[in-house]
């Protein structure tokens, strides 16, 4: 309560967010590895993992008045994710957003394995969103004040 | 020797079955409810998941998505082993059992919810806590009550606290206020935009760019995390004492007060401000508080220097809450009157003290907020049963009393047509 509200829930200054948004990036990464190698055509993370992105750009969209506003935390995440390797990184958070919603219209239609740039480019940032995602994770450790006793 | 990436996997895989064994064995205990031992299966499946995950990866499979499934794998572990630890801890008989029925439907009241499973636990941390939002374990309501104080009735209002971090998941109160916040917090930057480009040269160029510019972004996004961090905890205090009153006020003082030691978390108010918010919200709920209360709490300390970063955003988020607060006690009143949970009345409280000072459990009390309430006043009362020679212990008696009180007001409830 005074220091540890929400241990797990430690999460919960970004609730549905980044909870296991980590998780999920890096099992949508999994899925579409094995769809490169022809091993499974499985994608229920995929998926699951565009329908939540989807949500966060909405989240991010909406409202009128400071469209960009709404959601900072899932911006920085998604943007993390989409500069981590890029040559370029974007400064825009206009950009950012239109990238992540490029990468969500990707994720969203069925992928095969015969367009295997794009599947790798798309692997690539599912795994940097997962490390965002994690990077960004409060855990109960860090939450609360450290026990002078522990170490 | 080498090794690679696959003996990684075979690592992740053994320690994940280990950790799903620990859980069958877990299993194999007695508890004295069910929720417990549901919340267990749960968690079984959603770490057998991972196996599953794990077992997808084969030599050919690209290293760096290998790496960082066996990085979330063992988050899950290193998250969800404190929560076994909890569910073993709920079946401990230090526990007052005799106030589950009623938190239970009390939860369930409040959030509108009658699926809400709670857990209740008494854990070796001082601070009650709660976990929530645990994907695949939804309506699950896990309290936990420091071990020492875990069997004390007068300490339920606290979970009035917890209950509120369920109530801001449930509510659309975090994107609101995010918006607020956001757009305050904005200002502030603006207002002190000499500081701000001293601590950050080169960022940005004008405070136009503040909302556009990424990089800009995620330096003020911080700020905005730790105030919405801050609402919530303001909050949830308002929740606890607009559900229990006084009681709640006491609670917190008996557990908390003067306040702790050492560094401040980021996300909480500083302790003396979060008080007088407490206050200020009891005041507006009509709720009378003692004299002297904030008295018991320490007073401000100055926020370290040698951080100035964190200083000028601890500031800033501080600022972005302050104008918030109002907002905030209208917004708990109206979640607590919505429900329509039967609160508590001077008159029933009355009732109950005058049994109490009788060294009889009352009867008819109505609702959990009154027994709790009155048992406060008991606690406070210098003159009970000052006369009574029989009485060593009068703690202990008075907790005793107020346990059999709400396993009378249960047995009401269970016979009620």
């Amino acid at each position: 309560m005074a220091t540890l509200s929400g241990a797990v829930a430690s999460l919960n200054a970004l609730p549905m967010f980044e909870f296991d948004l980590s998780s999920l990036a890096s099992r949508a990464a999994i899925e579409i590895d094995n769809l490169i190698l022809g091993q499974s055509k499985e994608q229920n993370s995929i998926k699951k993992l565009a329908k939540k992105l989807k949500e966060s750009i909405h989240d991010s969209y909406s409202g009128a008045e400071c469209r960009f506003l709404t959601n900072p935390t899932a911006v920085t995440i998604m943007g993390r994710a989409i500069n981590k390797g890029a040559p370029n990184k974007i400064s825009s958070v206009d950009e950012i957003i239109k990238q992540a919603q490029l990468i969500t219209d990707i994720l969203n239609k069925p992928m095969s394995s015969s367009d295997r740039p794009q599947l790798e480019e798309i692997r690539s940032f599912c795994i940097a969103l997962s490390i965002s995602a994690a990077s960004h994770r409060v855990s109960a450790v860090d939450k609360r004040p450290k026990h002078p006793f522990r170490k | 020797m080498t090794i690679n990436v696959m003996a990684l996997v075979n690592y992740s895989i053994r320690r994940t079955n280990s950790f799903i064994q620990e859980i069958e064995k877990i299993r194999e205990t007695d508890f004295p409810y069910q929720y417990s031992e549901e919340a267990l299966k749960l968690i079984k499946v959603l770490i057998e998941e991972q196996v599953k995950y794990l077992k997808s990866i084969g030599p050919n499979s690209n290293k760096e998505s290998s790496k960082q499934l066996c990085t979330t794998s063992l988050d899950a572990l290193a998250d969800f082993l404190p929560l076994l630890g909890f569910i073993i801890r709920s079946t401990n008989v230090r526990n007052g059992f005799e106030f589950y029925g009623p938190l239970l439907r009390l939860s369930r009241q409040v959030l509108g919810n009658s699926d809400i499973r709670l857990v209740i636990s008494s854990e070796w941390d001082y601070s009650p806590l709660t976990y929530q939002e645990i994907k695949g374990l939804k309506d699950f309501i896990f309290i936990g009550i420091p071990a020492t104080e875990s069997d004390n009735p007068l300490l339920i209002p606290l979970a009035g606290h917890e209950l509120g971090h369920h109530l801001w998941a449930n509510s659309t109160l975090n994107s609101k206020l995010k918006t607020s916040i956001t757009k305050e917090i904005i200002k502030l930057i603006e207002a002190r935009w000499k500081e701000f480009t001293n601590l950050y040269p080169n960022v940005i160029d004008s405070p136009e760019d503040l909302t556009t510019n990424f990089f800009a972004y995620e330096i003020w996004a911080t700020a905005v995390e730790w105030a919405i961090q801050q609402s919530t905890e303001l909050f949830c205090d308002f929740i606890g004492v607009n559900i229990f009153g006084e009681a709640y006020l006491h609670a917190f003082a008996y557990l908390l007060a003067p306040g702790m030691s050492g560094m401040r978390p980021v996300g909480y108010p500083e302790i003396n401000t979060r008080i007088k918010d407490l206050v200020l919200a009891a005041n507006e709920y009509g709720i009378k508080c003692t004299d002297g209360y904030i008295d018991l709490y320490n007073e401000v300390f100055d926020l370290d220097d040698s951080d100035s970063e964190k200083k000028f955003w601890l500031e800033l988020a501080d600022q972005a809450v302050k104008s918030i607060v109002p907002e905030l006690i209208k917004d708990a009143d109206s979640i607590v009157k919505k429900s329509k949970l039967i609160g508590f009345s001077e008159n029933k409280i009355n009732g109950i003290l005058a049994r109490f000072k009788m060294i009889v459990p009352a009867q008819n009390s109505e609702s959990l907020q009154n027994i709790l309430i009155a048992g406060w006043r008991a606690f406070h009362d210098a003159e009970l049963w000052k006369d009574v020679s029989k009485i060593t212990d009068r703690d202990s008696t008075l907790k005793e009393l107020i346990l059999k009180t709400i396993e009378v007001f249960e047995i009401e409830h269970l016979v009620k047509p």
